[in-house]
């Protein structure tokens, strides 16, 4: 028989939103709020207008690169189509197309003056599909029938146009694996095909994308990114049995603020380094009774002193320490406003805790230490993937943890004041516009919260 | 949180004294006082602010500082609670670039080794970032964070100029023999020993750009100061073989890591020092007479 | 610093102090000894190593002196290097003849202030330039890797049963000879089935050929001897007979494509190439014609039944099959076939009965190492994946200056010495840690007695991969058991090597340690699993460098302790013991530096067609 544990979550304002809520109405299976989430990033296209139609005029599309884009070139190709004007059109073809039943759940906004989509596909397209390519398939289908009807044209005459079509919808696909960097219609997270491995779909996406949706906003973005984590942690089938309670404990208390302990270690340290953090972290798990000293004898005390701890509660010792190392974190990112660093707190946070506390383990059993050390050499070397809001986060630098690496990047990512070449302006400016549109992106700690504690009776 | 703190005041808690690193000896000591932040680094030497600059090579003395960003004073950030709780640093509130400073520790006798530098940077100073090598270890800071805590380095007891040194870029040789004057080899011949002055004077700066004038940065050690402030555990210092407390930290932490990672919720019940069952140890314990009677003494 | 260790029993309080259990601790005192001292006693024994000799011939110097007067001195690496001097001469040479300027000395930083080492290929009195182990400039190299990547198996079971069944053809001894007749001709690049073709010169593709391999003897009789491998032959006989049960009764043909294809193409090709020339060498020999069957032999010989030696990779390092990150540790372990003379005896009893035998043993392994640095960390992180020009380094520190040979000796000669009568050790997460952590620290020691070792592994990661070959390899030479030798080079690198000097390789080296620990027993997706399935393309594995040679090992180790005669496959093992290949994968270490000396003679050069040589 497990253990049952219970917890309050506050926000970060340090306001309690549940309290005494059992752990197991955070996981992402039950809790109606993650659900919500997976929900809508499987079933959320968005459509650039605005950039289709730049991209017909001048005969842009298939390219490679993130920034530029304009290494393809073939102005001879392009036509002149009004899109932006016929938006509320667009969107009601759209919803007829992609609709399965008639008043189905199916949603199109139009925002921006007609500039941008929000597409979500119904439910009867997902839950009949093996995967969520629909939102993009069906999304992109339907709209270049309504804008091959928009402009008149016809494969008799200059078919060209036609094809320039189709490759300014789906880049170069399938020529190429997934559509082009950039494509007008974008899912939140990878193509499918782009995908790597089992179960990492829920995840991937990038840091400075999740940093965008939050607004940044740091607690919110490490709550909003461990929801993607442990998303994906149930879809990978690695939060099950042993690792269930495991799991929610270190994803509550590192995300979503639990007992306000990651509130409560940052105002503590306020000034203090990311070692005055650890300490405090150890400071609270031995009042809380989580570790102790078994005995005052060999081995537990060593000949010059040194203490072995030894955990009372070994799932409750790892949540803490990865609370501690969220804290750390946003101290030390705090303190420096710069991103760079967060990947070296949580590579040697876990390495002193480990020798503060007598060998006890660090976050995660080491992976989340394993996991840094890679980021921090490939985000500070020449073999580097990019800055580090740049990383998915189911790359393969930063998927290697239980779903407690990336969070903490992501707290940071929305701490830095602007110290980065690639910030999330610069690559994500589009979900700061979408956000406004896509409530369940806002307050997602309220909202797990609230979800938790309407559920709490139930599991 | 309310309740936590209620619960707090409701007790009288010791105060928790941090332990920092295990082992009785002067190597486990020399580690735990680089470490340990409550305790002042002991000046060596002296070297003006204008020197320092110099030798980084990242502006010229009394040059301004160049900013990546607006002063956070004047930068308009979105609402976040968060964010105004952690004070800035003095570089970060300017808004200023970031640069870095790296310092290769030779193996010989060294004061301050890489693993031991990131556990020191972070236990005492405040908005860094630090990345380990074999050689070298880096540490970026806002520039004028990092002209302040590079002083620190360099002039305390954490630098030593024959075998720790200042490397912009070609930062290996720490594990190379020493030159003929006992100095830590350099591809780029920053530095040499000064027989007049007796010290060591770096003719170039950080990025091997030639110096306008030699800066001095102090005596280099003798072996037998070094012996003294070697951070490292050596044959000829203090072997490493006989380390016990050390030894018995890291096989738990191993072992812990070990049975974490297959199933977390066994480490209730496995001692991870031993292997073996926690109940099964007392079983052991209370069985054996003598243990009980003060092992063979 | 030192105190004498001799003092009266009165001050023994001073050695031991009590705690409560009232059990005598020892306190840090009581190891001590004047080191330098010490140093004068065990100098003379020190200078009778394999070790000292051959760092005193590499580095012609003391190697145990901290000091080079002569640093600075030497006169750039330009004055040190035969190669380097070549290097300059065509560098000078290229930029007057093309116009653009090529290699250039005098860009960068300057190399050879301190002293640019000559490289002594260990096992051997071979003394090369550093430069020649340059995967780009060592052609024994660059075959070794091609050999693995033009090897593909194709099983010929169903072919023949869709022949008798569906065809109604006879398989006699006549018609198998005729197909593999036809295979050698097909698979260089001759035509068979269509009257109108363009076909391949024979003199390009000269070592393209297939080969006979099964495990009954009676079948084997049936084949003309000039194309079949005959494990009974390449292998000592007790290797040979477990073998050939491991092969059993089924037929397979081991057919290695051209290089030149390798060389033009990629693994996909190879892949490809071995299916289609067995599918035409069928059509024809059987006489087949263009009916539905056929599609059954190029099923069966691209899918059902092909043996490829690497599957595809993950789209981020996407490679097709045969490329070197997609094959496993455990196939990399097979390749070597250093033992394939050796009788099968664990190596425990080995090292026990007879010093000689272990140390073979202990070679054998050594070599498999070779293997896996020239091929995973030259080949694949030092070319494919970080778009280098290899880590030399990192295969040098294995295979040269008989280094890691005079450390397993030397634990060889210990168990020989004080294990008499043992048989094996278990199998046991702790027994290993402590042999372990004895094995680190030795070897620490020792580079820190020789301070021309540290500067021959003068960078951190050489080091730490040294010691996480090293002490887990022996564990899993004793104990058989290559996933217990796994954990411990995690345990070894990531923590032992870590704290007795705070400092390990590059930052990102202890990524697969930190990870490799909580992931070694996991039975979740991305984690676990038996180290000789693991490889290049595991996800926590395929994006840091120096611990394949030490995951190979382990392997390779695990089979010689357990006397096993294969390590992951039978099939890839016998295939690799094969005397027609280009290079040799008994004496890996030998082709090597024949390489190195320009002495090897590489495949798939297109000298036949270059101008003037009709």
């Amino acid at each position: 028989m497990r253990k049952e544990y219970k917890v309050s979550v506050y926000n970060d304002e340090g306001k309690e939103i549940a309290e005494n809520v059992p752990i197991k109405a955070f996981h992402p299976l039950r809790n109606p709020y993650m659900r919500e989430i997976a929900w809508t990033l499987k079933r959320t296209a968005i459509v650039n207008l605005h950039k289709i139609e730049t991209m017909l005029s001048e005969g842009k599309a298939g390219w490679t690169t993130g920034t530029g884009q304009n290494e393809v070139q073939m102005p001879w190709y392009g036509f002149d189509v009004d899109l932006i004007g016929h938006a509320e059109y667009i969107a009601d073809e759209l919803k007829k197309m992609i609709q399965v039943e008639k008043d189905d759940d199916t949603e199109i906004k139009v925002i921006e003056n007609g500039q941008i989509l929000i597409v979500k596909v119904p439910k009867a397209r997902l839950i009949y599909a093996g995967d969520y390519s629909p939102t993009f398939t069906s999304t992109a289908v339907a709209l270049g029938q309504i804008i091959a009807r928009l402009a008149n044209l016809t494969p008799l005459e200059e078919p060209y146009k036609l094809g320039l079509l189709k490759n300014v919808l789906w880049g170069r696909y399938p020529q190429s694996v997934t559509p082009q960097k950039g494509n007008p219609i974008s899912l939140i997270i990878k193509y499918p095909s782009a995908l790597e491995g089992l179960g990492t779909s829920l995840k991937s996406t990038i840091i400075n994308h999740i940093v965008a949706l939050v607004d940044k906003r740091t607690l919110w973005g490490a709550a909003l990114a461990t929801i993607l984590e442990q998303l994906s942690q149930a879809e990978m089938g690695n939060n099950i049995g042993w690792y269930e309670n495991y799991n929610l404990l270190g994803s509550v208390y590192q995300g979503f603020n639990a007992n306000n302990m990651v509130l409560d270690l940052i105002k503590e340290n306020k000034s203090g380094s990311v070692y005055s953090v650890l300490v405090s972290t150890l400071e609270r798990a031995i009042e809380d009774k989580i570790i102790e000293v078994k005995s005052n004898r060999y081995p537990d005390v060593q000949p010059s002193g040194y203490k072995l701890y030894s955990p009372k509660d070994f799932l409750l010792w790892n949540a803490y320490a990865l609370a501690g190392m969220m804290a750390a974190v946003i101290v030390n990112v705090g303190a420096s406003r710069a991103l760079q660093s967060a990947g070296a707190v949580l590579s040697y946070f876990s390495d002193i805790l480990a020798f503060e506390a007598g060998g006890l383990p660090d976050g995660d059993c080491g992976r989340v230490m394993g996991t840094a050390l890679g980021y921090t050499f490939y985000t500070h070397g020449v073999f580097g993937g990019a800055g580090p809001g740049m990383f998915s986060l189911d790359h393969v630098l930063t998927r290697h943890t239980s779903g407690f690496f990336n969070p903490c990047i992501v707290a940071a990512a929305c701490l830095d004041a602007g110290t980065q070449t690639f910030t999330p302006e610069v690559s994500s400016g589009i979900y700061f516009t979408i956000r406004k549109h896509l409530p369940e992106f806002d307050r997602p700690i309220e909202k797990v919260a609230e979800a938790a504690e309407e559920i709490k009776n139930e599991v | 949180m309310a309740e936590l703190k209620r619960r707090r005041r409701g007790r009288k808690i010791k105060k928790y004294k941090p332990q920092l690193y295990p082992g009785p000896d002067e190597v486990s000591e020399r580690r735990r006082f680089a470490m340990d932040a409550s305790r002042r680094l002991k000046r060596f030497r002296s070297i003006p602010d204008d020197n320092l600059v110099m030798l980084l090579g990242h502006r010229h003395p009394g040059e301004l500082y160049l900013s990546i960003h607006p002063p956070l004073d004047e930068l308009v950030e979105k609402y976040d609670p968060v964010k105004n709780i952690v004070e800035p640093t003095p570089g970060a509130r300017a808004g200023d670039r970031i640069r870095f400073i790296l310092f290769t520790d030779s193996v010989y006798y060294p004061p301050m080794a890489p693993w031991l530098r990131a556990r020191a940077y972070l236990n005492r100073y405040r908005g860094i970032d630090t990345v380990v090598y074999s050689s070298r270890q880096l540490l970026e800071m806002r520039e004028r964070d990092l002209e302040a805590v590079s002083k620190e380095l360099i002039e305390t007891n954490l630098f030593d100029p024959g075998r720790v040194a200042i490397r912009g870029l070609t930062t290996h040789g720490h594990s190379l023999r020493l030159d003929e004057d006992g100095l830590m080899f350099d591809a780029r011949r920053r530095y040499k020993f000064d027989k007049e002055i007796g010290e060591v004077v770096y003719i170039k700066n950080a990025q091997a750009e030639i110096l306008d004038m030699p800066i001095p940065v102090g005596r280099p050690m003798s072996e037998r100061e070094a012996r003294g402030q070697d951070v490292t555990y050596r044959w000829d210092v203090a072997p490493y073989k006989s380390r016990t407390e050390i030894m018995s930290v890291i096989a738990r932490y191993g072992t812990a890591r070990i049975i974490g990672g297959y199933n977390p919720e066994l480490l209730d019940e496995i001692d991870p020092l031993y292997g073996v069952r926690y109940d099964e140890i007392d079983k052991i314990k209370n069985n054996s007479e003598k243990y009980k009677n003060g092992g063979g003494e | 610093m030192a105190e004498d260790v001799n003092v009266n029993k009165d001050d023994r309080k001073k050695f031991f102090h009590w705690r409560s259990t009232k059990i005598p601790l020892a306190t840090e005192l009581s190891y001590r000894y004047d080191p330098m001292e010490m140093k004068e006693k065990f100098l003379p024994t020190e200078k009778q190593r394999e070790l000292y000799n051959s760092l005193n011939k590499v580095f012609s110097d003391d190697p145990m002196d901290k000091m080079n007067k002569k640093v600075y001195k030497y006169g750039g690496a330009v004055g040190q290097s035969r190669a380097k001097q070549e290097f300059v001469e065509w560098g000078k040479k290229l930029a007057k003849e093309r116009g653009i300027p090529s290699y250039n000395r005098e860009v960068g930083i300057p190399l050879g202030q301190r002293y640019y080492e000559p490289q002594l290929i260990s096992g051997t009195d071979i003394i090369v330039d550093f430069d020649d182990l340059n995967l780009y400039n060592n052609p024994a190299m660059q075959q070794m890797i091609d050999d693995v990547k033009r090897t593909v198996i194709i099983g010929l079971d169903i072919p023949h049963r869709v022949l008798q069944l569906r065809v109604g053809k006879e398989i006699t001894p006549e018609s198998m000879n005729l197909y593999m007749e036809t295979l050698q001709h097909t698979l260089g690049g001759g035509a068979v089935v269509q009257e109108h073709m363009a076909e391949v010169h024979p003199g390009l593709t000269y070592d393209a050929y297939a080969k006979i391999l099964t495990g009954d003897d009676e079948l084997k009789e049936q084949f003309d001897k000039r194309w079949v491998l005959d494990v009974d032959k390449e292998f000592h006989p007790e290797r040979a007979e477990k073998l050939k049960k491991g092969i059993g009764e089924s037929l397979y043909v081991v057919t290695r494509n051209p290089t030149l294809r390798v060389r033009m193409a990629d693994g996909g090709a190879i892949k490809r190439g071995s299916a289609i020339a067995s599918t035409m060498a069928f059509v024809a020999s059987y006489r087949l014609t263009g009916e539905a069957v056929i599609s059954d032999f190029a099923y069966a010989a691209k899918h059902a039944q092909q043996i490829a030696m690497g599957e595809i990779m993950w789209q981020s390092r996407s490679r097709a099959e045969n490329e070197p990150g997609g094959i496993p540790y455990g196939y990399w372990a097979d390749i070597c076939t250093a033992e394939s003379y050796l009788e099968p005896k664990p190596f425990f009893s080995a090292v026990v009965e007879d010093l000689d035998e272990g140390k073979r043993q202990l070679d054998a392994a050594l070599e498999a190492g070779t293997i896996a640095a020239v091929a995973l960390e030259n080949y694949w992180l030092g070319v494919y994946m970080s778009g280098g020009i290899s880590f030399t380094s990192a295969s040098a520190v294995v295979m040269a200056g008989n280094i890691l040979d005079d450390f397993v000796y030397r634990f060889a000669e210990l168990l020989h010495t004080y294990f008499k009568g043992h048989e094996r050790f278990p199998s046991k997460w702790m027994t290993g840690r402590a042999i372990t952590e004895t094995a680190v620290q030795y070897m620490m020691e020792v580079y820190e007695k020789y301070p021309a070792l540290f500067e021959y592994h003068w960078g951190g990661g050489l080091r730490m991969a040294v010691m996480g070959i090293i002490g887990p390899a022996l564990l899993s030479m004793t104990t058989g058991d290559a996933m217990l030798g796994n954990m411990l080079v995690n345990y070894a690198i990531g923590l032992i090597a870590k704290e007795g000097w705070v400092r390990t390789g590059f930052s990102g080296q202890e990524v697969q340690d930190h990870i490799g620990m909580p992931y070694s027993c996991s039975l979740r997706a991305e984690e676990g699993g038996l180290i000789e399935l693991r490889g290049m393309n595991t996800p926590y594995i395929s994006y840091t460098a120096t611990h394949s040679a030490a995951a190979v090992a382990q392997c390779y180790a695990g089979m010689m302790g357990r006397g096993s005669a294969w390590c992951t496959s039978p099939l890839v093992k016998a295939a690799f013991a094969d005397p027609h290949l280009i290079f040799n994968f008994r004496e890996p270490r030998k082709e090597i530096a024949r390489g190195a000396l320009r002495e090897f003679e590489p495949a798939g050069e297109r000298d036949i067609v270059r101008p003037g040589r009709r």
